[in-house]
């Protein structure tokens, strides 16, 4: 992966491994490596989410703390 | 003015056409039949005794003046030696002379006034602060509608604490009330205010000022029209409520502040909503939140944003709290209706239920908590509380898209955790887990995956969950694999059986 997949990226590429696991004709080498990338995406995923909310709980206690200094 | 014959006219009857000594006669009788006995209140200017032993002189306010004149015969009997910027009431008549052309104030006498001078004192004060836009409609701020804390400036004894306390306890329970005790009259009551209001400034979790004092005269009231208590109410970092006095008292703190009260009484009624109305508009607000029931999911973050920005929203928790109903017990109800709703309107849960269902979830702890430990009195201990508390514009803004992104972040995380249930439970390995092994080259580790790739003699790797055998092959067979020695052991003619 040359770029950061983005989350929407990411999560697109989860579904489309799903499918196609879900549809049940994979080889078993290759559905090993599709489950394989899909939990790495997985990881990828909620390290996402995990960094916008903590950004998001920073930003919050910023504007509070900003909030409590102009008064 | 028309006179009728009938009331005996004091000048000729009007006509349209007059001469200058006719005009000016007609308003010398007007004004002398008019103002026989008037007593004028004004600033001596432009003062001259004359040798004849009259007074020529001028009274006059902020930007007015009027010519006057004390006939000797008075002048001699006057209790006080006049002098230039002496305020006095001269009482006397008025009337206009037609050789100058001017209209003047024939006094009789002068007496210095006291009261006079108080009157000058709070017009000149409040035209300099009308002067400065200190009472200019825009400076006006707006009165937080369900306030949190509220400051009380006025006297510890006496009535109107007691009232001021019952109306803000009767009207609105869930407020904190802080007195700051002051002097309200007296010499040292302009110092005592100015410092109750620099210690109310000092508290930046107060959403009201209310200063109040009781009815008294105009001289127990005088507090209120001095400069620096004036400049205190206008400079309050809260916004002012001044309750000063009874409905026709009106002081130069009640100018400046940001709403005036009639009364103490009426002040307290103006900081604090009466919570029977504010129960009433929250059955309101749900009855609304029940039409959005059916919507798609930018309708519900947009109810939640509704509920949030709407004033309402705290006064919500503020009621729950009341009634004591903890905040998991609205939750409950709240979820109970979105159930009933889904059912009613017949339509199946969409994903976005649950989304919009944590955000709202998450608003209303957030809000519990904030209630709670206001009602603990533990006012600063987290930010999220600081921010219920400031209450403004801005920070109400900031929650509502912080409501809209956590919703849109729980969401992501739902559909996130239902592909990696989805993909777990795809785990090829599980597959092994249930008694399938899997068969690999040994070198390479690639699948087998028929089994032509073998001959008799090869060997190959047998994975099982829990580990891997090495294996050789001693036979193979296409199709059907053997099941028991006796199936094969007709070999002939095993197609034709008596």
């Amino acid at each position: 992966m040359a770029k950061k997949a983005s989350f929407e990226e990411a999560l697109g590429r989860l579904n489309e491994i799903v499918k196609r696991l879900e549809e049940g004709d994979v080889p078993l080498e290759e559905s090993m490596k599709l489950y394989e990338e899909g939990m790495r995406l997985g990881t990828v995923c909620r390290g996402i989410l995990r960094e916008a909310e903590d950004r998001m709980k920073r930003l919050t206690e910023e504007t509070a703390a900003q909030a409590r200094e102009g008064q | 003015m028309k006179s009728s014959p009938a009331r005996g006219p004091v000048y000729e009857a009007p006509r349209d056409l007059y001469t200058v000594t006719e005009i000016s006669e007609a308003v010398r009788q007007h004004l002398e039949s008019e103002f026989p006995r008037v007593n004028v209140i004004g600033e001596i200017a432009n003062l001259k005794i004359h040798s004849s032993g009259h007074i020529y002189f001028t009274l006059r306010d902020s930007a007015t003046s009027i010519h006057a004149v004390l006939f000797r015969r008075h002048a001699e009997r006057l209790a006080l030696s006049p002098e230039n910027g002496m305020l006095v009431i001269a009482p006397g008549r008025i009337s206009h002379f037609g050789g100058s052309g001017q209209t003047q104030l024939i006094a009789t006498d002068m007496i210095p006034s006291g009261r006079g001078s108080m009157e000058l004192e709070f017009r000149r004060l409040l035209e300099r602060l009308m002067d400065e836009g200190l009472t200019s409609p825009e400076r006006k701020r707006t009165i937080a509608p369900y306030p949190s804390k509220i400051a009380v400036i006025t006297s510890p004894t006496g009535a109107v604490i007691r009232d001021i306390l019952d109306t803000l306890k009767r009207r609105w329970p869930v407020a904190e009330v802080v007195h700051i005790p002051a002097e309200v009259q007296g010499p040292g009551a302009a110092r005592s205010i100015v410092h109750a209001f620099e210690i109310a400034g000092g508290m930046d979790d107060v959403d009201t000022v209310i200063v109040a004092r009781g009815g008294g005269s105009v001289e127990d009231l005088w507090a209120f029209n001095l400069e620096e208590v004036a400049r205190a109410v206008a400079g309050s970092v809260h916004p002012v409520i001044t309750g000063i006095g009874h409905e026709i008292d009106t002081t130069v703190a009640d100018y400046v502040a940001d709403v005036r009260a009639a009364t103490p009484t009426a002040a307290a009624e103006l900081a604090a909503p009466a919570i029977d109305e504010v129960a009433r508009s929250l059955a309101e607000t749900m009855k609304r939140v029940a039409l959005f029931g059916a919507a798609s999911l930018d309708n519900k973050l947009r109810l939640v944003e509704y509920l949030v920005r709407s004033a309402v929203f705290p006064a919500i928790t503020h009621r729950m709290e009341r009634e004591e109903l903890g905040v998991d017990d609205s939750l409950e109800r709240l979820s109970g209706w979105w159930r009933e709703r889904r059912v009613e309107t017949g339509r199946a849960l969409d994903g976005c239920d649950a989304g919009i269902e944590a955000a709202v979830r998450d608003c209303l702890s957030r809000a519990g908590a904030s209630i709670s430990s206001l009602m603990g009195g533990l006012l600063r201990s987290s930010p999220a509380e600081e921010i219920h508390l400031t209450a403004g514009t801005l920070v109400h803004l900031g929650q509502v898209m912080r409501i809209r992104v956590s919703g849109a972040l729980a969401l992501r995380r739902k559909e996130l955790a239902g592909k990696m249930r989805a993909l777990e439970a795809l785990d090829p390995r599980g597959v092994l887990r249930r008694g399938y092994a899997v068969c690999t080259t040994i070198d390479e580790g690639l699948i087998i995956p028929r089994v032509e790739a073998l001959s008799a003699g090869s060997e190959m790797t047998v994975h099982f969950h829990d580990g891997a055998a090495r294996c050789a092959v001693r036979d193979k067979r296409k199709g059907t694999p053997w099941r028991k020695k006796q199936a094969s052991r007709k070999p002939s003619d095993g197609s034709t059986r008596s």
